[in-house]
């Protein structure tokens, strides 16, 4: 029959080849391209690279150079300077949140759980201690911020906001915790070469803890000064930094990819945008700093010191960017640390708490004592050292302390800003009206998609100005 | 239900094994005659004749004879071709039956192609379809989606604007908020790609939508179903409506064969460039002088025009010799260069060669064809070149059994396509930042040239500027990308009938294309933006020595059906057809993607060369639908028709429990003119149909949205790294639902001389699955949800008609308008908004209670009584939050298209229309902040504090710019306004305008002269002494006028082929082409 010549081979094959019962249709939607686990190391490196990156530098140029550091008046902006002008492209104001919260803070909160489940309390301390760096950094952007009702996914869609000084509260319970559950003597091996900061070294960690507890103490000094006090004295007891050695540094690479994103920003993508601003050249130009040469390159058109006033362009002051100093080239190498925190830092934290009585030392030894320690990372001769700290103009006081730690935290923008805007030191002209800015306003996200807690955060009353932070004086 | 379906499914296909037994012989009887044109007497060709009520057909040969076998019972039999009248003819006697047709006027009744490749009456459907034939479209466009520009009521058509870039075609108005808004595209019955794909972002290139392979000259005709109603049968992704595309056939060639040779030339210029002033050029506050071209001389940095007058001044130039003493640059005069922009773009030439053979007996036909496009771009090095063959086959194997075959192998391949999108091998985006002094001519001359060892940038790729930009043309022609798809689109259908009212098809098609692209970045050009298609489209920074990137695609969907056809033997008055189908659909897409920052070696572009870890990744996507499906149609007297379809699809995004989900539908056709007795002889109202119509359709997802994955970053120290994904996958997705109602009106006046049909539709999308964003704090930025639904509701309105018709002369016209009011119903709960996209200072948004696509942006400060703010200085403030700015859909488009006839002439033109849409102008917006455009001149003036300039005032109120407007004075608790005074540069007004989204929306709206063509058939006295048997002449214009009240563009582009649209990003220009064409029938 023509029938079966023609048309049951086809008819047949096709009923072979489809059926409506088929229950192979979920194993096609299986994601072949990606996993749905993987070690928790390859987040974590992750993680931390878009933590520091994004703090500093493209992964965070925008974030760490577009604002804080500008408005620590530590650099300028040569070009397009919106934001040194204080009108901040949106996209740079979602920017720190959307990417922080989304990025980091989720994939510690997965590594913590991880971590929990495969008992592996190290792992889980490095998480908890890197995340409560961010909500610190978070909350000293924003003020109030999610933080108990943060990362929640699905199930809590809309977090609501914590007041700043809970959100103080639960970081130094956070770092308390996490210093608490680490056991130096267990392995880290599964992930410590994915620990760009110290490796895997637990009692590096620990002593990063404790001292990232004194940061956020004292910015509270003024707002709660005894819980700051008691905290502060916690925490300094239980092992801070002894020595440059302890320093969080992030080790970036030199090779392709691994480099410190302001060395990709400069010299891969050619951008010079940024130069020395004014305030920072005077100031080293004043006190003959001797980390002048090495924080900031002379003009190549005419081998001068010169910075740029913050909120102006050179063509503004009828000058070329040729004839400001660009920052110098020791920051600009691809693999350039990242300071996350100093133990200069931590020297001129406990400068200010024996001056406050908190701990028992000299405070202007502690100070000078600092100053020596941040000009011997640079590599300072000695002798140099005591000619500088021998100057009157530096000699110990509380404001020359601020203003000294202004200096030494040169390029951590986070914490100048912070440290600016608590202490009002230095002096800074505002690049524009006649305030420098207190804070950020809230993500446009916000807004949109969490507008009952952002409105009862106060979100449509925030400016860059108003209202201040609690901590701020 | 799943089961029950499942138990149906089988047994379709059981039945086709089955029911031939059960098929009885009836007493039969052979028809035979002839098919004419009434007016010329000349056999016609490839007629389908079908016995009235059964799907029994056959088609005339090339003398127009045919032969037919009627079954018993039946006696009336239903003649139809595109072009003419429906002619039905009863049988009488056992002469032959010979019939004359008429050319169709108006286009009421005919043929029309309809879901599944069925051919159907028009008078019986009961949804809005529209069809255009294929000598209908213009002969100048190459992609095939443009040519409906106009010619169709309800569909809108953006087009991207650069040669060879792709458009975006929404039928009825958007209907999904994330989703593809495309309809679906079907090529002789086998749904094809159509996406365009590429990467969204700053930059990159537009290889155009992939149905643009399909040479126009392969098409027979194009009909376009409007509401998913129409388009039930193909299931979730016809939606959006569907475009079936039916090739052309060697049907009705004859015996002999036909030869057929086309050749078109055709020049293309751009339609509109940007006003630029060519009155100062580069520099800033007036001055300039360059040294290096790098921020060592004055200004010399600067990608904008804000320097000196152009007045020939002598001022050191990028162009101006060194003089070998000082090693400085000799001063040249300054001059203007009004003609550089334009002296860029080259004209273009475009050459089509087609050469067809057709060829039929009774019981074969077939057609092969090959045509070659060739087109040289108007950006200099850019090219394309397009190779179809085609090839179409029909075989009546036996009474009984029959085959078919299409299958299209087109190869086309680009050369350096122009860059797109605010990117630097975006020309345009050049020419935004720029110089007005600069000569082109000479980077032209020089663009392989280097600085020499004199210079302060030796050894650089010679250019204008060493800050920002490259040299143009070293751009367009040092960096070679490249790119290759070779494409197979074909299938096989065999019928057989398996009793006279009953047949069984089944049929396999396939749509398959690997795309290669390549993208070599040339040395020299360090630190500029490279394509890098593995991240997402973002910039990538290109190594000293050059980089580059590869994005492999390789592309299948297969489609196999079987259908069975059932018109069983009723009583008359009634007829019936129904139809029983099952068919598998699967898709797999597979990308590879490869990326090299950095070359050891210039100039060779090759994984060996590479000076840092080449970058490398791949990704496969593979989606598999299964559906069964149903159709019956219901008529009486032939006048009064029901269609009801049924579809039940398993889609492989679902989750199981939700993956099965059904859709009927339901139309009805009345033609009341021959229903209503006193109306059947009218000669005034001489046809008249209602139809209505309504229909769900279900819709599922893209692959891999319930289960939350790891994506992998950038590598790092090491490490392969990977971070939480930030969208929420969602295990409890169901499928979407499409609920459309349609009403409309067929009316035929005064001898079908005048057509009317108008449409109403309202339709709208629920549950539809999205990604909506969530408050970032829950460390997720979107989750996919079921929400939101939108709705659409509107006109269409198609008018024909022949106002003049005498024995030499005829007129015929064609209007067509449609208005679509769409509303975004509701989004997601506690969701405000949704934004689609984000550029500079504005954003497009679905907000509930609004239209889609609304247009957001920062906007001036204004007081209470509306009048703009600006600063002590007389500056404008920018207003904190955005403000609703426009939208980007029209409110109306409208065609009017036109043929004129005189003996053996013809013209044919189309105006169309788009109007009531907005866009923000990135080419505005930056190029007023570049001080590049014409009204950038008015207000040019040195502020106090700067240096002096020859030739250029200090600001006053009469040499500056007053903005009109107050300045806030705050007093205690008082704020008062006052009138502001204080006279500002045009440099300080438009760089603080820059940021201020609002003074850069423009007017969209425009009418465009889109086609001209005068043919000349040249008449058989003439061809006769050529040897031909035909020949035709014309000349023909595409894109040659355009009316807008947009400043410096054609206000008619596309983003891209996506949903974010409304943003105008350094526009390539539209190209206006001129053409002559000569087709000859040997």
């Amino acid at each position: 029959m023509e029938f079966k010549r023609y048309l049951a081979a086809p008819v047949l094959a096709l009923l072979m080849a489809t059926s409506a019962c088929d229950d192979g249709l979920t194993e096609i939607n299986r994601n072949p391209n990606e996993p749905e686990d993987v070690p928790a190391a390859n987040l974590l490196i992750s993680a931390i690279r878009t933590t520091i990156g994004g703090t500093y530098g493209t992964h965070g140029v925008w974030a760490g150079l577009y604002l804080t550091n500008i408005w620590s008046q530590q650099i300028a902006q040569v070009a397009y300077n919106d934001e040194d002008k204080y009108i901040p492209r949106p996209a740079q104001v979602d920017g720190i949140w959307d990417q922080m919260y989304t990025g980091p803070l989720a994939d510690y909160k997965w590594i913590k759980d991880k971590a929990e489940a495969e008992g592996d309390d190290n792992l889980w301390a490095v998480a908890q201690i890197m995340s409560m760096y961010v909500f610190h950094y978070l909350t000293d952007v924003y003020g109030a911020i999610p933080f108990s009702e943060a990362l929640g996914g699905a199930e809590n869609p809309h977090p609501k906001y914590d007041p700043q000084p809970e959100v103080y509260d639960g970081i130094l319970a956070g770092l308390k915790a996490a210093a608490a559950k680490i056991d130096a003597s267990a392995s880290t091996s599964s992930w410590a070469d994915a620990d760009p900061i110290y490796g895997g070294d637990m009692e590096a960690w620990r002593k990063f803890a404790n001292s990232l507890r004194l940061r956020v103490a004292m910015r509270m000094s003024a707002a709660d000064p005894a819980k700051a006090r008691e905290e502060f004295v916690d925490a300094y007891n239980a092992g801070v930094f002894e020595s440059n050695d302890d320093n969080a540094l992030m080790h970036w690479g030199s090779a392709y990819l691994d480099e410190n994103p302001r060395y990709d920003y400069y010299y891969n993508q050619d951008r010079y945008d940024f130069a020395m601003s004014k305030a920072m050249i005077d100031k080293l130009v004043d006190l003959n700093d001797p980390r002048l040469p090495i924080y900031a390159d002379p003009a190549r058109a005419d081998g001068q010191y010169r910075g740029l006033p913050n909120g102006e362009t050179p063509s503004d002051i009828n000058l070329t960017v040729n004839h400001i100093s660009s920052i110098g080239a020791y920051f600009l190498k691809a693999d350039a640390p990242s300071d996350i925190m100093t133990y200069a830092e931590v020297l001129f934290l406990a400068a200010e708490a024996a001056a406050e009585g908190w701990i028992a030392g000299d405070p202007a030894d502690l100070y000078r004592q600092a100053i020596t320690a941040s000009m011997k990372r640079y590599g300072i001769a000695q002798a140099d050292i005591d000619a500088y700290l021998a100057q009157p103009s530096v000699a110990y006081s509380r404001d020359n302390l601020y203003e000294q730690k202004w200096i030494a935290l040169f390029l951590n923008g986070p914490e100048g800003w912070a440290e600016q805007r608590r202490t009002g030191i230095p002096v800074l002209k505002p690049a524009a009206g006649d305030k420098i800015p207190a804070r950020l306003y809230y993500p446009s996200g916000e807004q949109l998609y969490n507008y009952d807690n952002w409105a009862a955060a106060g979100g449509p009353n925030v400016t860059l100005f108003e209202p201040k932070l609690w901590w701020q004086r | 239900m799943r089961r029950v379906l499942c138990w149906l499914w089988g047994a379709a296909l059981a039945a086709a094994l089955l029911v031939p037994a059960a098929a009885s012989a009836q007493q039969a009887r052979q028809v035979t005659g002839q098919v004419t044109d009434a007016a010329t007497g000349q056999p016609i060709a490839g007629v389908q004749i079908v016995v009235q009520g059964t799907t029994i057909g056959t088609l005339t040969d090339g003398a127009g004879n045919f032969q037919l076998t009627v079954p018993a019972g039946r006696n009336v039999l239903v003649f139809s071709f595109i072009g003419y009248r429906t002619v039905e003819r009863e049988i009488t006697g056992d002469g032959p039956i010979n019939v004359a047709m008429e050319v169709e006027v108006i286009g009421l009744e005919g043929v029309v192609v309809t879901a599944l490749g069925i051919e159907r009456q028009a008078r019986t459907m009961g949804v809005a379809a529209q069809t255009i034939s294929g000598n209908q479209l213009p002969s100048l466009e190459p992609n095939l989606v443009n040519t409906l520009s106009g010619r169709v009521a309800g569909v809108n058509i953006t087009n991207a604007g650069p040669q060879g870039g792709s458009s975006r075609i929404v039928i009825r108005g958007a209907k999904s908020i994330t989703g593809n808004n495309q309809p679906l595209i079907v090529v002789d019955g086998i749904p094809v790609d159509n996406s365009s794909p590429r990467l969204q972002g700053y930059g990159g290139f537009d290889y155009g939508n992939a149905i643009q392979d399909i040479s126009p000259e392969n098409i027979q005709s194009i009909t376009v179903l409007k509401g998913p109603t129409a388009a039930a049968l193909y299931g979730s992704r016809a939606s959006n409506g569907a475009i079936l595309i039916t090739t052309k056939s060697g049907r009705g060639a004859g015996q002999g064969g036909q030869w057929t040779f086309s050749q078109q030339v055709s020049f293309e210029t751009p339609l509109r460039l940007p006003d630029f002033q060519n009155e100062y050029g580069q520099g800033y506050n007036g001055r300039f002088a360059y040294v290096d071209g790098k921020g060592s001389g004055v200004f010399d940095e600067v990608d904008e025009s804000w320097g000196p007058p152009l007045d020939g001044r002598l001022i050191p130039q990028f162009n101006s010799p060194i003089d070998p003493e000082t090693g400085e640059r000799i001063p040249t005069p300054w001059l203007p260069n009004p003609d550089n922009v334009r002296n860029f773009f080259e004209t273009g030439i475009t050459k089509t060669t087609n050469v067809a053979f057709a060829v039929a007996t009774d019981r074969a036909n077939a057609r092969i064809s090959g045509s070659r496009m060739i087109m040289d771009g108007m950006v200099p090095g850019f090219g394309l070149r397009r190779t179809t063959l085609a090839l179409n086959g029909g075989l009546q194997v036996s009474d009984r059994l029959s085959t078919d075959a299409s299958v299209q192998f087109i190869a086309s391949d680009g050369n350096n396509r122009p860059g797109i999108g605010y990117g630097e091998s975006n020309p345009m985006i050049q020419f935004i930042w720029f110089g007005r002094q600069v000569d082109v001519e000479d980077l032209k001359r020089n663009w392989n040239t280097r600085r020499g060892d004199d210079d302060p940038q030796a050894g650089m790729p010679y250019s204008w500027n060493y800050s920002y930009h490259p040299n143009p043309y070293y751009l367009q022609l040092a960096n070679r990308n490249e790119d290759e798809r070779n494409r197979i689109i074909g299938n096989v259908s065999t019928t057989y009938r398996v009793a006279p009212w009953l047949s069984a098809m089944v049929r396999i098609g396939t749509d398959w294309y690997a795309d290669n692209r390549r993208y070599n970045y040339a040395d020299g050009l360090w630190g500029t933006d490279g394509f890098d298609p593995l991240s997402a489209g973002d910039a990538a920074t290109v190594g000293k020595n050059g980089a580059f990137g590869r994005w492999g695609i390789d592309f299948q969907e297969t489609n196999s059906d079987f259908l069975l056809t059932a018109t069983p033997p009723v009583e008359l008055p009634f007829s019936l057809t129904a139809t029983l189908g099952a068919s598998r659909r699967d898709v797999v897409r597979t990308q590879d993607y490869l990326w090299v920052a950095e070359l050891l070696t210039p100039g060779v572009y090759s994984l060996d060369n590479a000076a840092v870890q080449p970058q490398a990744s791949a990704y496969t996507s593979r989606k598999r639908i299964n559906s069964v499906y149903g159709q019956v149609d219901l008529g009486f007297r032939d006048y009064f028709f029901v269609t009801v379809t049924g579809r039940n699809d398993w889609s492989s995004t679902l989750p199981e429990d939700n993956n099965s989900y059904f859709y009927p539908s339901v139309s009805t056709s009345f033609v009341f003119s021959d229903a209503i007795p006193s109306l059947q002889n009218s000669s005034f109202l001489s046809y008249g149909k209602l139809r209505a119509a309504w229909a769900r359709v279900g819709n599922d997802t893209d692959p891999y949205r319930l289960r939350s994955t790891f994506s992998a970053g950038d590598p790092f120290l090491g490490y392969t790294t990977y971070s939480v994904p930030n969208t929420l996958a969602n295990a409890d997705l169901k499928p979407e639902m499409t609920t459309s109602k349609e009403v409309g009106v067929e009316l035929g006046f005064l001898n079908d001389r005048l057509g009317l049909d108008v449409t109403y539709f309202d339709e709208v999308t629920e549950d539809q699955i999205m990604s909506v964003q969530i408050s970032r704090a829950t460390g997720y930025s979107g989750r996919y949800v079921n929400a939101g639904s939108m709705r659409n509701r509107g006109i269409e309105v198609l008018l024909r008609g022949v106002p003049v018709q005498t024995d030499n002369f005829r007129w015929e016209t064609s209007l067509t308008f449609d208005k679509t009011k769409n509303e975004v119903v509701s989004l997601a709960e506690g969701l405000d908004g949704l934004q689609l996209g984000s550029y500079w200072y504005a954003r497009v948004y679905a907000r509930p209670g609004e239209p889609y696509g609304q247009i957001l942006g920062t906007t001036f400060q204004r007081d209470p009584q509306g009048r703009i703010i600006v600063n002590a200085n007389g500056v404008p403030l920018r207003s904190q939050e955005m403000q609703v700015l426009g939208n980007y859909n029209p409110d109306w488009s409208a065609g009017w298209s036109n043929t004129l006839r005189y003996k053996d002439f013809s013209l044919s033109f189309l105006f169309d229309t788009k109007q009531g849409n907005e866009l923000y102008s990135v080419t505005h917006q930056w190029g007023t902040y570049a001080g590049v455009l014409k009204e950038t001149v008015k207000g040019r003036c040195i502020e106090p504090g700067w240096d002096p300039v020859d030739g250029m005032p200090e600001c006053t109120p009469e040499t500056g710019i007053v903005v009109p407007g107050v300045v806030r004075v705050i007093s205690g608790t008082d704020t008062t306004y006052v009138e502001n005074t204080k006279a500002i540069s045009a440099q300080t007004y438009w760089s603080a305008l820059g940021n201020i989204a609002e003074a850069h929306i423009v007017d969209a709206s425009y009418i465009k002269l889109r086609d001209v063509t005068f043919t000349w058939n040249v008449p058989s006295s003439i061809t006769s002494r050529l040897g031909f048997s035909g020949m035709q002449l014309s000349v023909s214009g595409r894109n040659l006028l355009l009316w807008t009240d947009a400043p410096h563009i054609d206000p008619e582009t596309a983003f891209d082929a996506s949903n974010v649209q409304g943003f105008e990003f350094g526009q390539l220009p539209t190209p206006r082409s001129f053409g002559f064409g000569l087709t000859i029938q040997p």
